[in-house]
């Protein structure tokens, strides 16, 4: 499902604030949960809708290790992934279950990636990305298909990162943005992303806070519809601008937890509702 | 300090139990629904009157006992169990009443015409009959040296009538005077009283098809002198029902859905036949089309098919087993989101 991938990428480049690449042997690790319930969703001309309540559940692994001074190597493993949706029952007569409480749990969409660091242009850093989706999740899942973990494609994104810190009065804060092309393939439209963050470090550097802005559109030259005869849905030429906040407290010198939240401002084909998620990161 | 892992992991592993229901606003009034749409029913036919009843959620709920009313028991009778049975020409209602689970009584009624189908002489055929040999027989010709001759006609002639079916006929009779009276001995009589029996007053009743002639005739000054209906008696005619239904689809959601159809019954087959005005969003993730009686619900619905068609004219051939009255509504349904897209009322 799509919505995994969009929040794969919020998820990448969000836990290393203010250090554009790992040093040599430097890592950051992240063990997270990530959930979403919507009962609304945006249409494909931009409206809201609603349907029936459907949730998604993601339990993962993020590293992001330094192989040097100038590459890294970045991983995202959706170990479990519980796409569901309530059990529905007749308002007027209890005792009537429409339909029943469906679940479907695997493995998600492996993201694999490396960074290489590109020379400093003044007071801005640049690196770039590219990032291949794996697709281990299944793309059809359920009674009726629709239950799906992963999209079922191998898709690659190429993407320019660029960062820098300013001040506002005496406080420092970092800004890091990138420009991104999805390549997708299976029939998916190619995507253009692009993503700006910005933060600062409070209560004597222990306490980070965030926010970041997430843009999605599709080039629209994709082949497929929203559905498939298997039922899956494909959520195809999706479109998303997606507000998101995050938390993370050091509690001691390698590691911390960290709360996040994300919101869908506007979208295409995207549920709308807030996601939340909460890990616990280590520094080494 | 040392990382709580354990919370850790147990925040991985076991939020993911989340449950939770949609409750779905179901309730729709009960109702009861006459389910034989008939517009017109002919004398001398019975006809099977069937009812359906849908609770409070549009459900079909079977044995339940209606209670079946006539408006004008004079115009048409109907037993307890729905069969109705017409005496006279005119409109009436057929009522249907039920208590409801909610204790509440319910009704529905339907209004159609009774036909006497009797098909009457016109004053057209009447002049090509008068340039043929006039009508008058006599049996003496004695009487012709008459200044007037002495006539007697049947004022309202017919031609075909349906078996069971019950006339009165007027006569007109002009004397020597030529001034029209009221003669004193008029007699009827049947060529074949098996297929059409009459009364001394002139009333007639179609007992089996065939044909038969039915003659008048009185004594004038010792000449008797008559007048004759050839008339045919045929079948009733089938009860006339209505046999389609058409309408709109409208969007109740922001994916593109319209289009015109017509519900209709072709040689026995109920066919749902969409408009080459029809469009739909192929972006909706299965996207159904449903017959129901609940317009919030697809519980108790008919899933005709998964929507493969997005714009032009199609139709859809449903089983034999669903009559056109059955379902209320034509549901577009988005079923793994399980909501509605759009809808169709077939009829009120």
């Amino acid at each position: 499902m799509k919505l995994i991938s969009l929040f794969l990428f919020l998820l990448s480049f969000s836990f290393a604030p203010a250090q554009w690449l790992k040093e040599k042997g430097k890592g950051y690790y992240k063990l997270d949960t990530w959930s979403l319930l919507a009962n609304k969703h945006f249409t494909d001309i931009g409206g809201v809708d609603p349907n029936a309540t459907r949730g998604l559940f993601i339990s993962s692994f993020f590293a992001h290790y330094g192989l040097s001074e100038k590459v890294n190597i970045i991983a995202y493993v959706p170990f479990f992934v519980k796409n569901y949706q309530f059990s529905q029952i007749s308002e007027t007569r209890k005792d009537r279950v429409y339909e029943p409480r469906h679940e479907f749990n695997s493995l998600g969409d492996i993201n694999i990636a490396t960074e290489i660091k590109i020379a400093p242009l003044g007071n801005w850093a640049f690196s770039t990305t590219l990032l291949f989706g794996l697709p281990t999740g299944k793309s059809v899942g359920g009674f009726d298909g629709s239950y799906q973990t992963g999209d079922g494609e191998f898709n690659q994104q190429l993407q320019f990162n660029f960062g820098k810190s300013y001040r506002l009065g005496k406080q420092p804060f970092y800004l890091k943005t990138y420009l991104g092309f999805n390549n997708r393939s299976g029939g998916f439209s190619d995507e253009v992303h692009s993503f700006i963050e910005s933060g600062t470090q409070l209560k004597n550097r222990s306490l980070l806070v965030l926010t970041r802005l997430h843009w999605i559109k599709p080039l629209y030259n994709g082949t497929l519809d929203a559905s498939n005869s298997d039922g899956a849905i494909f959520a195809n030429n999706i479109q998303s601008l997606s507000l998101g906040g995050e938390l993370a407290y050091n509690f001691g010198k390698h590691w911390g937890l960290s709360v996040a939240l994300t919101r869908p401002l506007y979208g295409r084909v995207i549920y709308k509702g807030t996601s939340y998620s909460g890990g616990l990161f280590l520094n080494f | 300090m040392k990382p709580p892992f354990f919370f850790v992991l147990c925040l991985v592993l076991l939020i993911p139990s989340c449950s939770g229901v949609d409750y779905i606003d179901d309730y729709v009034s009960p109702t009861v629904r006459i389910t034989t749409p008939v517009k017109s029913l002919t004398i001398g036919t019975s006809f099977q009157f069937e009812a359906s009843y849908f609770n409070n959620i549009g459900e079909l709920t079977k044995d339940v006992n209606f209670q079946w009313e006539s408006s004008d028991t004079e115009i048409i009778e109907i037993d307890s169990q729905g069969r109705v049975f017409p005496k006279k020409q005119g409109f009436a209602r057929i009522i249907v009443k039920l208590i409801s689970e909610e204790r509440i009584e319910i009704s529905d009624q339907i209004e159609f015409e009774v036909e006497n189908n009797i098909i009457f002489v016109t004053e057209e055929m009447t002049e090509e009959e008068e340039s043929t040999p006039p009508p008058l027989d006599t049996a003496s010709s004695t009487m012709m040296i008459a200044t007037v001759t002495p006539t007697l006609e049947i004022a309202n002639r017919i031609l075909q009538i349906t078996v069971a079916t019950e006339h009165s006929f007027e006569i007109e009779y002009t004397d020597e005077n030529g001034i029209l009276a009221n003669p004193s001995n008029i007699s009827w009589e049947s060529s074949d009283p098996n297929i059409i029996s009459i009364d001394e007053n002139g009333r007639l009743r179609a007992e089996a098809t065939g044909s038969a002639s039915i003659t008048v005739s009185t004594l004038v000054s010792n000449t008797l002198i008559s007048y004759s209906n050839f008339i045919t008696v045929v079948e009733p005619v089938a009860v006339s029902t209505i046999t389609s239904y058409s309408g709109s689809i409208q969007t109740k959601s922001s994916y593109a859905l319209e289009g015109g159809f017509t519900l209709s019954i072709r040689e026995g087959q109920l066919v749902l036949s969409l408009d080459k005005d029809y469009k739909a969003s192929s972006s909706l993730p299965g996207l159904y089309v449903y017959l129901s009686n609940n317009r919030n619900t697809t519980s108790q619905a008919y899933e005709i098919a998964k929507v493969t068609v997005f714009q032009g004219a199609h139709e859809y051939i449903l089983p034999s087993n669903i009559g056109l009255m059955d379902y209320q509504y034509i549901l577009y349904w988005c079923k793994p989101f399980n909501v509605k897209v759009g809808e169709a009322v077939i009829y009120n």
